[in-house]
Formats: structure tokens, sequence, C-alpha cells
């Protein structure tokens, strides 16, 4: 390693369009994530977690766009490729699994097909090496009877087996990192911890980088090297996973953390918190927390906050809650 | 999967009988019986008598009904008193004629339908994808009539480059004579086709495997022919098969107004001539072939599609 890291996201920046006007929807997401790392972006609905996502990936949806800031892959920034180049690393560099397994895949394919079709087009495989390929990667992923179960269609599978099957497709050509959007989501708990556990192998055992996010802290708390916050589209609070389950500095951050028995700390839940997110299309000057926060201040609802805090552990807060020791 | 096809063609033979059985109540429902429908309504009572005795007219219904089917299974259709010649013979000279324009036709339709379609399912609400499903309209709603008379009057009349109508003769001549029957013929079919089609493969573009295909690199050229289409087409299948009696209907438009001598300008005329024989050898033809295009297409479809079930 060159001790660069794997991925670097630099104060990203995702516009929308609407009626000839520009908004910013998603505003200085800045990361890192280094090889076998597990970085864990959590928020509620809307805050922007898959549009941060879409971003690395390069598949915003048609109407958005990134504005600005810099995503670099193994250094080398990939805003600055060609639509055709920056397909090619997809797959190859970043692969990314999905919220919804039941329809992650085609219908009508047997899985073999799917999991090797990219390896099978990106190094021309032949159709003995693709089989065999697939096979491996089924094994890879723990679908038990890989063998006899290549020529399956997906509605032969349950949920958590097509989970890991979407799993394998991604992997196909090796990529360096996955980002997992809400992988585990539609899935049972039973399940959803088994996927954890796969997603975990995978980093530690292939050097597997992993953007997994998520909305409940309590699945990732485990297993994350580092846990980002987001809110309406800007990140407040980041910080080293034991640092920020030992004490959260930002009041959303305890909030969601509050929603978690095992891990509350009793100053503020979630449910205590009233109102909404403010939709992208009408933040607030100032904090976008602001508007229903416990702790709020005068400086909040007119200055965007500063960080609080050092590399370790960072909170954009005009008043946060003091850095336990840890 | 056999058990399904076994199913399948026993519908159609259901509906085959069906339809033989109802051309044939229909020859007998005509005022005066089938020989005044034959010879004409001012035929001669001796006329009438000589044709009931020699078809065996005046025989109890069910016998005449077994005799129907006797001579179907024999290719007899009957004799054309208008005509002069056996229906079976005019039928076979003119149905190959309108087999060619309506299969030309077909083709086109569905060849342009899926490339249309597919970009229409890509572009979505997009300005591209508007435009088209605009001219979809237009051109689904244009008259044969119009569009007809609008070719020919462009490339036949102004430029010259095309025959207006009627048969050629040799090969090149025919291929030439049938360009602007065969566009008129399959310009609203395409239009329906695509929109139906592009309508389809749109639900698909949205679907959760398109958005993993595409984290996974593959090119829009690959998501649309191997993933979108694949899964797009089977609905698709069945309304082709299901349109084959609108495409009779177009093609006897079109034959009319081309002045083409196909099945639909020989249904047309016998049917200003009362020529009953003709007219339903005809109807039952037209039956057939649609019976034929539906169960081709289920069976295609059952075959792409090992889960489909019969239902
Ligand atoms: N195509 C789009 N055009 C305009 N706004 C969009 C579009 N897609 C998403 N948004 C908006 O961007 C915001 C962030 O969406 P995003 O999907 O990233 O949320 P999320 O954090 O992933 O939420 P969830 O937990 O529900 O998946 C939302 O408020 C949404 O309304
Ligand atoms: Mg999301």
């Amino acid at each position: 390693m060159s001790g660069a890291p794997l991925v670097a996201v630099e104060d990203l920046r995702v516009t929308a369009r609407r009626a000839g006007r520009t908004y910013p929807i998603v505003e200085d997401v800045s990361f890192k994530i280094e090889a076998g790392g597990l970085l864990a972006l959590v928020g509620e609905s809307g805050c922007g977690k898959s549009l941060t996502a879409a971003a690395l990936l390069g598949l915003l949806p048609w109407g958005l766009a990134v504005d600005g800031g810099q995503i670099r892959l193994e250094g080398q920034n990939v805003l600055e490729l060609t639509p055709t180049q920056w397909r090619r690393l997809r797959g190859r560099k970043v692969g990314a699994v999905f919220q919804n397994p039941l329809a992650a895949l085609n219908p009508s394919l047997p899985i073999w097909k799917q999991v090797v079709e990219s390896a099978e087009l990106t190094f021309r495989l032949d159709r003995a090496a693709a089989r065999a390929r697939a096979l491996e990667l089924l094994e890879l992923v723990g679908v038990p009877q890989a063998a006899q179960r290549l020529d399956d269609y997906p509605h032969q599978f349950s949920g958590g087996m097509r989970q890991r099957v979407a799993i394998a497709l991604a992997l196909a050509c090796d990529p360096r990192l996955l980002v997992a959007d809400e992988p585990t989501t539609a899935l049972d708990l039973i399940t959803q911890a088994e996927i954890l556990r796969l997603l975990n192998r995978l980093r530690l055992e292939r050097g597997l980088a992993v953007l997994f996010i998520t909305h409940d802290l309590s699945l990732v708390a485990e297993y994350a090297d580092q846990v980002m916050v987001m809110y309406a589209g800007r990140v407040v609070e980041q910080a080293e996973a034991r640092r920020f389950f030992a004490g959260p500095r930002h009041p959303y951050s305890r909030a969601l953390l509050g929603a978690i028995p095992r891990l509350a700390t009793p100053e503020v839940r979630l449910t205590d918190i009233e109102g909404l997110p403010p939709s992208p299309f009408e933040y607030p000057p100032g904090c976008r927390f602001a508007p229903r926060c416990p702790r709020v201040i005068e400086p909040c609802r007119r200055e965007l906050p500063p960080p609080a805090g050092d590399q370790r552990q960072r909170a954009f807060c005009h008043r946060p809650f003091a850095q336990e020791p840890g | 999967m056999w058990a399904m096809i076994v199913r399948r063609l026993s519908v159609s033979a259901i509906s085959l009988v069906l339809l033989v059985t109802l051309v044939f109540f229909m020859i007998h429902a005509t005022p005066g019986g089938p020989a005044y429908s034959i010879l004409g309504s001012h035929a001669s009572p001796q006329a009438v008598a000589v044709l009931n005795r020699q078809m065996g007219l005046d025989r109890p219904l069910p016998e005449q009904y077994l005799i129907w089917w006797e001579h179907l299974f024999e290719g007899r259709l009957g004799y054309s008193y208008i005509q002069h010649t056996a229906v079976s013979h005019l039928i076979g000279v003119y149905l190959e004629r309108t087999l060619l324009l309506d299969l030309a036709a077909l083709a086109l339709a569905i060849a342009v339908a899926l490339v249309v379609g597919l970009l229409q399912g890509y572009l979505a609400d997009r300005i591209g994808g508007r435009i088209i499903g605009f001219l979809q309209i237009v051109f689904y709603a244009m008259p044969v009539f119009f569009t007809g008379i609008l070719l020919i009057y462009g490339f036949s009349m102004r430029l010259d480059w095309l025959p207006p109508g009627g048969l050629g003769q040799g090969l090149a001549s025919h291929a030439r004579h049938l360009v602007l029957p065969v566009l008129t013929l399959a310009l609203p079919i395409a239009a329906g086709f695509s929109r139906y089609f592009g309508h389809q493969a749109r639900e698909e573009y949205r679907q959760d495997y398109v958005r993993t295909a595409r984290a996974r690199g593959l090119s829009e050229w690959r998501i649309a022919t191997h993933h979108v289409l694949r899964n797009a087409v089977r609905p698709f299948i069945t309304l082709v098969g299901m349109m084959i009696p609108a495409l009779f209907v177009g093609g006897v438009l079109t034959e009319s107004v081309f002045n083409y001598p196909g099945l639909g300008w020989l249904l047309w005329r016998s049917a200003l001539d009362q020529d009953y024989p003709t007219l339903s050898a005809i109807t039952l033809l037209i039956g057939v072939l649609t019976i034929l295009g539906n169960l081709i297409a289920d069976l295609l479809n059952s075959i792409l599609d090992v889960r489909v079930r019969y239902e």
C-alpha cells in the first residue's frame, strides 16, 4: 500500500436542477476509506445517503449532478474521466449492492450467467471458465451447495440468499471498494446479521473496503471502524467508531443512538425530537438541524456550524457535547 | 411444460371447431338459404332446386354439417359462381400476395417497435422520450387511406420513385410495388406496437436489476439487449399474436388503396358481388390464421419463459 487511501471523497456537492435553479442536495461531504476499512454512513430517510453513494458510483439519477469536489479512487479523480472510462471502472474498482435483493437480479436469467456476466465481458472468459468463476463466487459468498444451484433462477432463492448472490455479482471483477446501500434493510434480523458477518469477513480476508449505508446504528456498531452521520444533505458528525459509540458529540447523533436502548445515553432521544428533516428545496440557513435541536442557541440559526474536535472525532455543531474519554 | 403445451393446443382445437361451426351456421342463416346466397337473390327456383340437390342441401342439417367438415378436410371450399373458379384455387393465388404484404409489414413493424421501444424506455420522461410518445399517437391515429394517399402523392406523383399501386412483374418490380403498401400498413402498427413495447421497456428500466447491471459496468447496449429486451418482450409477443386480425383488416384497406390484388381485395370484391362461398372461405381462413397467431405467440412465450404456468 502506498499509504494513500483507497477512496477519498472531498467536499462532494450534488445538485438538482428544478425550474431553472440549482439546489444543493448533498454538500461538503468528505471521507476516506482505507483498504479493509468499513465506513458506516447513517442518517434518517432522505438525508442524502443514497445520493452520496450514487455519486461515488457515477450513477446519479437523471437531473442530478456532481457540482463540486473530488472523488479519488486509488488516487485518480474519477470526475475527470469520460462516461465510458468511468463505466469501465465500475465493477472492476467499485462494486455495489442495494436495498432490495428481490429486485436486484434479472428474473429471467439463471444466476450463474448474471454472477459472471461482468467478468465474462471484462476478461473474455469462455463458458467453462465462466461457470467455474461463478461457482467460486457463489461459494465465496456462502451459497450452500452452490454447484447444484448455478442454473437456478432468482425466484428459487430466499431473500437472504438473493442478497448473497447480489454480493457475488458485485464481486465478480474483484473490486477494491464495495458500496452497500442498506443491503439488509429488507431482510429479517438474523439474515441481516449474517450478511453483515459476510461483508466483515470479505474485508478482513480480502482487504475489501466497504461503504455501508444504513439507518440502523446498532447493526454496524460491532463492525464499523468509522462512522459518518448525515442530516439534510450535510455531514453532522464523523468519527472513529470507538470514539463515536463511547459518546457522540452532535445532538443529532445522540438522538440516533438514543433510539437504540442498549447504546442509549439519557440526554436526548430521537422520539423526543419534534418534526421532520427539511426538504432539500427548503434548507434553513445556519445549522439544518437547528429547528429540531433541543440544545439550539442563537448562532445555530444564522451560521453554518464549524467543526469541533479533532481528526478522530469531529462534530459540526455550535454547542457540541463534551468529548468522552475513549 | 408439455402439459401446458397440450392444454394450449386443445384450446386452439376447440376454437377451431367453434369457428368452423359458426361459419357453417352463418351460411345457412342467410335469407332464402345457402342456394340463394350462392346463386344470388334473383336466381330462378329451378336453378335453386338443382343446386340444392347437387350440394346436398336438401338433406337434414346434421348430415350437411358432417359433409361440410368432410369437404373442409379435402380442401374443397366450394365454387365461386361469380369468379367461375374453385374457391380454393382463388384463395391460393390471393393468399400468397397477402401473406407477402402482411408479413413484410408485420416484420417491419416489429423491428421498428423493438428499436423505438427500447429507446423510449431508456429515455423515459426526457424530451426525446416525450417526442417519441407524441409521434406514436400521431401515426397510430393516421388512417390507412390517408397515409397511403400521402405516400402515393409524395413518392409516386411528385418524386416518381415508386409505383403508386398494382402488382409488379418479376422479383425486383414486385418488391418495388410492395414498398409503399408495406410502409402504409406497417406505420400505424409500428406506432401501436412500439407504444406498448416502449411502456414495457420503461417499466423494466425502472427495475433494480438495471441499476445492478449499471453498477457492474455493463454498457447501455448490453443492458438493453440482454436484460431489458428479454423481460419486456414477453407481453409484447402476446400482443403481436393478438393483433393478427387487425393486421388483416389493415391489409384489406391497404390493398384497396393500392389496388393490390390480395386477399383483402378479394374480400372487398366478393362482399360487393355477394360472392358468399368466397366470403365464407376468407372468413374461415382469417379465423384460422388468428388462432394460429395466438398459438404461436403463446408457445413462443412458454419457451422463452420456463416459469410461465398456463393457468
Ligand atoms: N432524482 C431526484 N431529483 C431530485 N431530488 C432527489 C432525487 N432523488 C432524490 N432526491 C432527494 O434527495 C434527497 C436525498 O435522497 P437519498 O435517496 O440520498 O436519501 P437517503 O438518505 O438514501 O434516504 P433513504 O434512507 O430513504 O434511502 C431526498 O430528499 C430526495 O427527495
Ligand atoms: Mg437510500
